[in-house]
């Protein structure tokens, strides 16, 4: 029988790599193609160098209160890193992240697959994730001090609280959205009803779940970084609003310049991580530069 | 391949089916269906759309319940899905996050336990190479063509040598040229094994080609109206063969005027 042909998957060259062993290398790229992938590592570089020359050049003549330059604020970086004030807060802020970060997504997707899962599950809880959903979560900073005090516990609780309702919410609709003949696959198959939900419902909602991984990152850094600006004032956070005070703008900007950091790390290991995993899910550019 | 156990008998009794009985207003899918199938018999579901026939075969592969009636397999009455199943699919339904290799060998869940790892991996690889995945076998679904990806379906269904296969319109996605191919190959596949076959199709061709008998059915309510049988000869591996067949070309169109008549008496009923 004639062998049929392998469709072009469409996805990134990166990702076609672990395709298999009849994917088209990268070898023999066209001349436009290739000055094409030149500029995109180019342009965003040279936007980036720009933005920071005019920076540079208007801070310069700035109020240093009110924006320090780029170079100013690499010093006190620098300043911050040798003194020894930015290793240990950077410490403590990954370890308020991860922790809360780590428990919402266990705790989210644990829901979230049992809304999913169940109409009824879903019917009793739907209104609490609405509502929590829609408040601003912050608001309820005090009330997390009266019930867990001021220490890591408050930091780790507010960061979660940030972070779980879009994981439960992407985790149950990617659930919800499992293919019926999916279903029935596993059915005819003589799949067990547990195996029905780690086999097909559970890796169907996988794409859903990175999707609200990365939303939920976003907000579990807002809420690290508040807990430790209004609750104990430590790490990061802690830096931020001692050095705001102080009028040390350079300071802070370094301070902040490193929660950004941390996102972005944060955000690269996640997308390591689905690429690893799970590399039969399509590559998203989201990540790129 | 496996050693040849006998395919199901399938007997059907006045079965009826409903939809939506809850709400009051019920929908009859299907009223007094008879149909029986012998161990090792080829069988099309042919008919207007909506006339029933996923309906019935979902029923019979007990993925559905049916509300008055009996489905027998083998003289016991079908409660949840029958043992030695294989069922094929309109869009293929392969797991995304598996591989080609990994979606067949989902075939031999039932009876896993029966092989040895090496066993398994035996008869995932030549029911790969049956269908001439072989080449594919590490390759996701996303990177398969529409005829590759119903070939994968058709090897996991086929895998565990199954003695009851059920195909909803596994090929009406694909273009005529890759279905012409794959109707050759699964004459092919079921003329090489002795199980039954139930085949749900809107290509009256493909049901001459394919089947002993061709059930065809009308709708409002759903219910099965003919059984044609089709005496042509076999072996009848080549497609191109039937097309200058007079018998044949008879069949196709008695089977044709059946769907077509019943069509066009719809509208005029009362509701
Ligand atoms: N889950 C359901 N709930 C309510 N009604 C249904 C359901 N599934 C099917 N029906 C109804 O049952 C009837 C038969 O549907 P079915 O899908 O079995 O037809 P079919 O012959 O397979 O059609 P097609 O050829 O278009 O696939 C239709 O009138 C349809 O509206
Ligand atoms: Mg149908």
């Amino acid at each position: 029988m004639a062998r049929p042909t392998i469709q072009e998957s469409g996805t990134r060259s990166s990702d076609a790599a672990s395709a298999g062993p009849a994917t088209a290398g990268s070898t023999g790229l066209a001349p436009s193609r290739n000055l094409l992938r030149r500029a995109t590592i180019a342009l965003p570089l040279l936007s980036v160098l720009i933005f920071l020359a005019v920076w540079q050049i208007v801070g310069g003549h700035i109020d240093p209160i009110l924006l320090a330059t780029p170079v100013n604020v690499v010093k006190a970086f620098w300043d911050l890193l040798t003194s020894g004030q930015l290793g240990p807060a950077f410490a403590t802020a990954m370890g308020d992240l991860a922790t809360g970060y780590l428990l919402a997504t266990v705790v989210g997707v644990a829901i979230g697959v049992l809304m999913g899962r169940s109409p009824i599950v879903e019917r009793v809880l739907n209104p609490y994730v609405n509502f929590f959903q829609a408040t601003p979560l912050i608001a309820l900073v005090p009330l997390v001090v009266i019930w867990f005090g001021v220490g890591f516990e408050a930091r780790v609780t507010v960061t979660f609280m940030l972070a779980v309702w879009s994981i439960i919410i992407n985790t149950a609709t990617g659930v919800k959205e499992t293919p019926p003949a999916l279903i029935d696959v596993g059915r005819v198959y003589k799949l067990s009803r547990w195996r029905v939900i780690t086999g097909v419902a559970l890796p169907n909602a996988v794409p859903n779940i990175f999707a609200g991984l990365r939303i939920a990152l976003g907000k579990a850094l807002i809420g690290m970084v508040i807990a430790q600006m209004e609750i104990s004032v430590t790490g990061l956070g802690g830096l931020i609003i001692n050095y705001g005070n102080a009028f040390k703008t350079a300071y802070l900007l370094a301070a902040v310049c490193t929660a950004s950091l941390v996102g972005v790390v944060a955000a690269s290991v996640l997308e390591i991580i689905r690429r690893l995993a799970f590399p039969w899910t399509k590559g998203e550019d989201l990540g790129r530069w | 391949m496996t050693t040849m156990q006998a395919g199901a008998a399938i007997d059907v009794v006045a079965v009826e089916k409903r939809y939506g009985q809850r709400r009051g207003t019920a929908n009859v899918a299907l009223r007094d269906v008879n149909l029986n199938v012998q161990s090792g018999e080829f069988v099309s579901l042919v008919g207007a759309s909506g006339c029933g026939k996923t309906s019935l075969i979902r029923m019979i592969g007990g993925l559905a319940p049916y509300t008055a009636g009996s489905i027998t397999i083998d003289g016991s009455p079908v409660r949840g899905v029958p043992q030695r199943l294989g069922f094929v699919f309109q869009d293929a339904a392969l797991m995304p996050w598996r591989s080609v290799r990994q979606n067949v060998a989902m075939g031999l869940n039932e009876i896993a336990k029966t092989l040895s790892k090496q066993e398994a991996r035996g008869r995932v690889d030549a029911q790969l190479e049956l269908v001439g995945l072989s080449q594919f076998a590490d390759y996701y679904p996303r990177q398969l063509s529409g005829g590759m990806k119903q070939r994968a379906g058709l090897a996991r269904a086929l895998v565990s040598a199954p003695g009851l296969l059920l195909m909803d319109e596994p090929f009406g996605a694909l273009d005529a040229f890759t279905r012409l191919r794959l109707q050759e190959e699964l004459a092919l596949i079921v003329s090489e094994s002795s199980t039954t076959t139930v085949f749900v199709t809107h290509d009256v061709d493909e049901a001459v080609f394919l089947s002993d008998r061709v059930a065809v059915m009308s709708a409002s309510p759903g219910t099965v109206k003919e059984i044609v049988t089709v005496d042509l000869p076999r072996p009848r591996l080549g497609r191109q063969g039937l097309l200058d067949n007079r018998r044949a070309a008879e069949l196709r169109d008695h089977v044709l005027r059946l769907v077509m008549e019943d069509q066009e008496a719809r509208p005029s009923r009362p509701a």
